[in-house]
């Protein structure tokens, strides 16, 4: 086949797709070729010349990252002669090299230690005066280089520039003088700088948070999910004597991170470990919160909500997993007995969760972050993309820049991803379906004057691309639909505008944006009060069907949501609330009538991590784990529902929101069993239909989507 | 024979009129009324013509491999960095004679189908620079640049860019990152320039003697300059002499005439009347011979024959008293200094070789160093990214090769017996 090449390498024959590089299909022969500046997912530079071979017809030693096959070929990688080129290469690597790796955080993960050993020198002729450089220099808060140690490979510098797009550090100086640094007066602010820290082959770039932690052999390494976005990167929990955690590293899922973190969620592993978390219940007692026995606290808490009969309500959380939030609604519904439930208390739009779920439950909503990638135009409607969701704006700049994708970006506000529009449409917060709806008719050659802020020609220019589209990846973020006016008229006008698509032939992927890394999962298993689990619409046939599953009956009318219980909490109609891992009293756009409303409450119950602001108004405060020292799952904005393992041990007396759940229902004389984590799990998929078919095995290391065929 | 240096003696050359009076500009009428393109490139292939900037590669090649797609842009870069120690050629030609260039840039343009040239221009040469604008000035006023030049539907724009003084802005593919505004690093091959070189399109390098070759080729034919020089290197090199003669400058010869005919008849001798010890024949970045050696030919092959190269043709001449050691030390450093960075060995490599050469001149060097510099110079040598890695192992190899005893010398005497010398002295040295 003419796409197909055979070459050989050290006698072993081979058949590689065109373009494969010499060092890629080495690897699949299992044949090792040490690398520094090398990696699968940058364009290759050459630069180290670690990887040299020997090419037959060559005259000169080929590095092997940057050849591409050819038919025919005959690579040697055994020969005395490569050996003592790689051996060189390491030598010259060496004699700049500062021998502190007992004082250096990546001995013992070193990629340079590590070719020392395969393949370095037994020794050093170089007798002179090694390169000295003032060290080390803070890049940013987070980044810390020591330029002595670095080998110039570059691949921090081509990561800014060919992946994140935010070229902050460069090489300066030349030759024996090059050293990696930062523009003066700026500092290296990327989004994604933390990843060139785990590229660094070497200990040249560090984190300001991990430096001088652990050794890398004392650390034990746990699969789970970044708790800080609704991207759901996976990632590696690095904890010390399984007390505490010293950072979180990347572990590539091809479908999801590609391999990359951002700096919000690398950086923040500190909150796990804090000497402010809480570690004993607390309870006011004359005007004041004491420590109190869990007995006490459990007791207390039970009483307070249950005095305040149908008037209580409960609000769940977005980073909390699954099996968390659904104990939580299910322990609200049937022992405190209201459907008063929301995950959050941010108003919503008349409609606008009906629209949401509509969305969800018909398959409308079925697209995958992978669909960025494979589409020729994409659309961003409503997100700040690079601030919400950071992993997900590396997917859609390399669908850009690198496969010529069109972006049409859709958003009040000039954001980073703007400049990277071929279509930029900064529509007026409010006015989302005027201009859906704008969209839609200007897609069918009916182009309004105007629509949602802006002009006639600004939404037919965004039609034109549209119209040349073959495969549209439409990114829809849920507050458009859910919070914004009018969401019904929004997400009928984008099902429209889908459907005129798909009769032209175009392949539409339309996926929905939320932010929480569990907003998805919580309202799948059934943060929401006009739902029961599974976006089962709260009637009597709904009713009966969870009242069968459960083996109790829920309430039957639909609870208020949580902007409704912040309005109602003012004139009496909610008297006691309980929430999970949540801060409203801090909410950014309403903390002030959230605090008042909250003050008005006979009771209140915070579970969380801290003395939050809401915390401290509370009658009971219940101090629960974070998601490093428990399991479960959360499911992302591409409906994954991914696993979170235990870390570490839970902090002296706090315990998961599972087993206080738990706790509490059997305090209330409530029969909740469940033997682990995986029972759990296990009725979840039971209950939730989208859920059926799925076991906490069978989701596997890197998830697995949930989907509505449409 | 003298065809780049012709009209030297024509006082005012470099002002076009009288380049005209004396039959300029002729050669570019007659490509763009009388040839095709491929006529031009065709001729230019059976002149033999090599690149004069030290690769020498055959140009009527280079030119043929730019796809011929007149949807793509395609480009002319000269190459007058001029960065190889020992080298002054170019700017004489320049300075002397500037539309002699314009017109073989302007040809070169035609046969590959390029509407923008540009001049990168060493960062020192602010004569040159000015004359080439003002000369590109007065082309454009009298239409032989411009719009419809000569009548025809061919258009060009020449424009001179001045480096800022990196060697390695003289190798093609840095040369092309510094022109684009970039850090100054070769690019990795493939992709070449011929398929994408400047702004990704298709691009032609070419060195200012090489282009200042093109008009007459044309305007004389490929088979007359192909029956000038050795029958693989054809036509006339012009020879920069500098160094322990008694005149210094630049001389037009056929390729083949002996060294000997160069250094004692054109450049006058030894100075001083003394004996001559080494010499480089092609800028630093080729391996130095001796007094042996003269009477190799001036040309490519009988120079990779003699165990060096022809390069530039920049000839230092170094007499018996020259220190070998200091000399060498000298080119090292400048490569050290010049290294861009980008790949380890010549990175690390260079650094070292200064170290241990400056050891052994100032008298604490050891026996061994003697091997190791030959070790690490031949592990710097073809495993670099670029040929300046290789350049740096070159006078390093060679100078122990032939004066491996003053090398031991100076280590058994702890220190150099050139005393009082200043020796042989780079920029810098």
């Amino acid at each position: 086949m003419a796409d197909e090449v055979n070459l050989t390498i050290d006698g072993r024959q081979i058949t590689v797709p065109k373009g494969t590089l010499v060092i890629e299909a080495a690897k699949k022969l299992g044949i090792e070729i040490p690398i520094f500046c090398y990696h699968p997912k940058m364009e290759p530079v050459g630069a180290c010349r670690q990887c040299l071979v020997e090419i037959e017809g060559f005259p000169k030693p080929q590095v092997s990252c940057s050849t591409r096959v050819a038919d025919g070929m005959v690579v040697r990688t055994n020969t005395p002669e490569v050996k003592q080129m790689w051996e060189i290469v390491l030598e010259f690597l060496l004699i700049n090299h500062p021998l502190d790796c007992p004082v250096c955080d990546r001995g013992g993960e070193c990629p340079l230690q590590d070719n020392t050993f395969r393949y370095g020198p037994p020794d050093s002729r170089f007798e002179h005066e090694k390169r000295h450089f003032e060290k080390p220099v803070a890049l940013s808060s987070l980044v810390v280089l020591d330029r002595e140690r670095c080998i110039l490979c570059f691949r921090c510098v081509r990561f800014q520039r060919e992946i994140a797009d935010q070229p902050d550090i460069q090489v300066f100086n030349r030759g024996y003088g090059d050293y990696i640094g930062i523009f003066p007066g700026r500092p290296f602010d990327s989004n994604f700088s933390g990843n060139t820290i785990e590229l660094c082959p070497v200990g040249a770039l560090l984190s300001s948070v991990f430096r001088f932690r652990a050794r890398p052999w004392e650390m034990t390494s746990t699969e789970s999910i970044c708790p800080n976005c609704g991207v759901g990167c996976n990632i590696r929990v690095n904890a010390r004597n399984f007390r505490r955690v010293v950072r979180y590293l990347s572990r590539d899922n091809p479908e999801v991170d590609g391999g990359w973190l951002c700096d919000r969620g690398r950086f923040d592993s500190t909150f796990i470990n804090d000497p402010e978390r809480l570690t004993k219940p607390l309870v006011r007692r004359n005007g004041e919160l004491r420590e109190a026995t869990w007995e006490e606290a459990l007791e207390a808490a039970v009483d307070g909500m249950k005095a305040a009969g149908l008037r209580a309500a409960g609000i769940g959380s977005a980073n909390r997993t699954n099996e968390q939030n659904y104990l939580f609604q299910k322990f609200m519904r049937l022992v405190i007995g209201t459907n008063n439930i929301d995950y959050t208390m941010e108003p919503m739009a008349p409609g606008g969760t009906d629209a949401l779920v509509a969305g969800l439950t018909s398959g409308f909503f079925s697209g995958s972050i992978r669909d960025v990638a494979s589409s020729d135009v994409i659309v961003s409607f409503g997100s700040d993309i690079s601030q919400e969701l950071p992993v997900l704006d590396l997917w859609i700049k390399k669908a850009v820049r690198k496969n010529g994708s069109k972006l049409i970006f859709a958003y009040p506000l000039r954001a980073e991803l703007a400049k990277y529009a071929s279509s930029f449409l900064p529509y007026s917060y409010g006015k989302e379906a005027g201009f859906a709806a704008g969209l839609a008719a200007a897609f069918v050659g009916k182009a309004p004057e105007q629509a949602g802020g802006l002009s006639g020609d600004e939404i037919e220019s965004a039609a034109k691309i549209l119209s040349e589209a073959k495969i549209v990846a439409l990114l829809v973020s849920r507050s458009v639909i859910e919070s914004a006016p009018d969401g019904m008229e929004t997400y009928r006008a984008l099902e429209s505008l889908v459907g005129t698509l798909e009769a032209r032939g175009a392949r539409v992927q339309v996926m929905l944006l939320v932010d929480g890394a569990n907003t998805q999962g919580g309202m799948d298993v059934g943060l929401l009060p006009g739902y029961y689990p599974g976006y089962r619409k709260i009637d009597e046939s709904s009713c009966s069907e969870i009242a069968e599953l459960w083996g109790a009956e829920p309430p039957p009318e639909p609870g208020l949501t949580g902007w409704d219980v912040v309005r109602e909490a003012r004139n009496g109609g909610v008297l006691a609330l309980w929430v999970m891992g949540q801060d409203p009293a801090r909410d950014l756009v309403r903390a002030k009538e959230i605090a008042e409303a909250l003050g008005k409450l006979d009771f209140l119950v915070v579970q969380d991590y801290f003395l939050t602001e809401t915390a401290r108004m509370a009658n009971v405060v219940l101090p629960s784990c974070t998601f490093a020292e428990t399991k479960g799952t959360f499911t992302n904005t591409e409906r994954r529902v991914q696993r979170i393992n235990q870390a570490i041990y839970p902090m002296s007396d706090s315990d998961s929101d599972t087993d206080i759940i738990l706790k509490a229902a059997f305090t209330a004389g409530a029969q909740f069993e469940y033997g682990r984590i995986e029972s759990i799990f296990e009725e979840i998929a039971r209950v939730v239909p989208q859920y059926g078919g799925l076991t906490f095995d069978s989701i596997g290391p890197f998830g697995r989507q949930w989907e509505v065929r449409r | 024979m003298r065809i780049l240096f012709k009209h030297l003696d024509v006082p005012d050359i470099d002002d076009m009129d009288v380049y005209i009076r004396e039959g300029g500009y002729k050669a570019l009428e007659k490509a763009l009324k009388e040839m095709s393109p491929d006529g031009v490139i065709q001729a230019v292939t059976k002149s033999g013509l090599r690149g004069r900037g030290g690769a020498g590669f055959p140009t009527g090649k280079k030119w043929a491999f730019i796809p011929k797609d007149p949807s793509l842009k395609k480009y002319l870069c000269c190459n007058a960095d001029e960065s190889e120690p020992g080298t002054f050629k170019d700017r004489e030609l320049i300075v002397r004679n500037p539309h002699q260039l314009i017109e073989g840039m302007a040809i070169c343009c035609y046969a590959i189908g390029s509407e923008r040239a540009f001049i990168y221009i060493r960062g020192e040469y602010i004569e040159p620079a000015r004359k080439m604008e003002q000369a590109i000035a007065k082309a454009s006023n009298r239409g032989f640049l411009g719009e419809r030049i000569l009548g025809t539907d061919f258009n060009l724009q020449i424009q001179v860019y001045r480096g800022a003084g990196a060697y390695i802005c003289g190798e093609e593919s840095a040369l092309l990152n510094s022109l684009e505004g970039i850090r100054g690093e070769p690019r990795l091959r493939p992709p070449f320039p011929a398929i994408k070189g400047l702004y990704e399109s298709p691009t032609v390098i070419n060195n200012v003697e090489t282009l200042a070759n093109v008009p007459h080729i044309v305007l004389n034919g490929g088979e007359w300059f192909a029956s000038i020089g050795t029958e693989k290197s054809t036509g006339t090199k012009v020879v920069s002499m500098s160094g322990h003669v008694n005149n210094p400058g630049n001389y037009e010869v056929d390729m083949g005439t002996p060294v000997r005919e160069i250094i004692f008849e054109h450049a006058g001798g030894i100075l001083g009347g003394k004996r001559l010890k080494a010499y480089v024949p092609g800028g630093s970045s080729v391996p130095m011979l001796t007094e042996k050696h003269l009477d190799v030919g001036l040309d490519f092959e009988s120079m990779l024959a003699a165990g060096s190269m022809l390069g530039s043709a920049g000839f230092m001449v170094m007499n018996e008293d020259t220190c070998i050691v200091r000399a060498t030390l000298n080119m090292a450093r400048f490569y050290a200094h010049e290294s861009c960075g980008k790949c380890t060995p010549c990175r690390e490599g260079t650094s070292w070789m200064v170290e241990m050469l400056e050891s052994i001149e100032e008298g604490t060097g050891k026996m061994g160093y003697i091997d190791r510099l030959v070790d690490i110079a031949n592990n710097i040598n073809g495993r670099s990214f670029c040929a300046l890695g290789d350049a740096s192992a070159m006078p390093v190899l060679s100078s122990i090769e032939h004066f491996r005893d003053e090398y031991e010398t100076h280590v058994s005497e702890r220190g150099c017996p050139f005393a009082g010398d200043r020796g042989f002295a780079l920029r810098g040295g």
